[in-house]
């Protein structure tokens, strides 16, 4: 199956549908890579509501 | 009108908040795909983090590290029906097609590139990060963008979705780990808009 192209921004919503399904069947694009990192921790924490003490 | 769920905060006092950012941003994909609708299982209702944080452990263990996209994905599918289509390495203009067919997304983004920006919720933070994209507006391209640190914990930190430029959003994902040029990984709910 060939690499699905996409329409210009400003086809028609069918158009766009047909793409969306040829994305979606495109085997290349259904794997993971195996060197894909997880997101990473945020520093920042909950600062609590009304009666909370921030740390 | 698309549909629009409602925003969901990572930061929400829980033990995982600090690392739940893909957890939130399937919360509200999941919202968006059943459109708010009520699956009336034994698992709850409306989809928030925590349950699926749980439900990861449950399926893959874990504790509060960090998760990806088949683990949201199996998570979400047991608590409230919902099929995520995770894709990687997909060009960027399929992607804005997809969104323009009707469906959500969940995007991985290197955050640093949004640091500078007035878009930043949480200064000092430029490591990997999950978003939910709700929809494209037509007259400038702009993505309405629900970032989970988008909560106005204090002042400066933005609140809730937000207009995100079309070329901020592209860079941010072209911008995460291992992705090939012009390329990002995102997560799509089905079609809601028939």
């Amino acid at each position: 199956m060939p690499k699905p192209v996409a329409p210009p921004a400003g086809a028609s919503k069918a158009a766009h549908k047909k793409h969306a399904e040829e994305v979606l069947d495109y085997e290349p694009y259904k794997v993971k890579p195996q060197d894909m990192p997880d997101e990473d921790e945020v520093p920042d924490k909950h600062q609590g509501g009304p009666g909370e003490a921030e740390p | 009108m698309t549909y629009r769920p409602r925003f969901r905060q990572q930061l929400d006092g829980t033990a995982c908040q600090s690392t739940n950012c893909c957890c939130t941003s399937h919360a509200m994909a999941s919202q968006r795909a059943r459109r708010g609708d009520d699956p009336n299982n034994q698992y709850g209702w409306p989809p928030l983090p925590k349950p699926i944080r749980n439900k990861i452990q449950d399926q893959s263990g874990g504790g509060c590290s960090t998760t990806n996209f088949p683990e949201n994905e199996r998570a979400v599918a047991t608590l409230y029906r919902v099929d995520m289509l995770p894709r990687y390495n997909i060009p960027f203009s399929s992607f804005r097609s997809m969104i323009q067919s009707g469906r959500g997304a969940v995007v991985a983004i290197k955050y640093s590139v949004i640091s500078p920006t007035r878009f930043d919720a949480c200064p000092g933070f430029g490591g990997g990060h999950s978003v939910y994209v709700n929809e494209r507006r037509p007259s400038d391209g702009a993505f309405l963008v629900y970032d989970p640190l988008a909560d106005h914990r204090r002042a400066g930190i933005p609140q809730g979705p937000q207009w995100w430029p079309a070329t901020l959003l592209k860079r941010a994902a072209e911008a995460y780990g291992g992705t090939n040029p012009g390329c990002i990984h995102a997560s799509f709910t089905r079609d809601t808009e028939g």
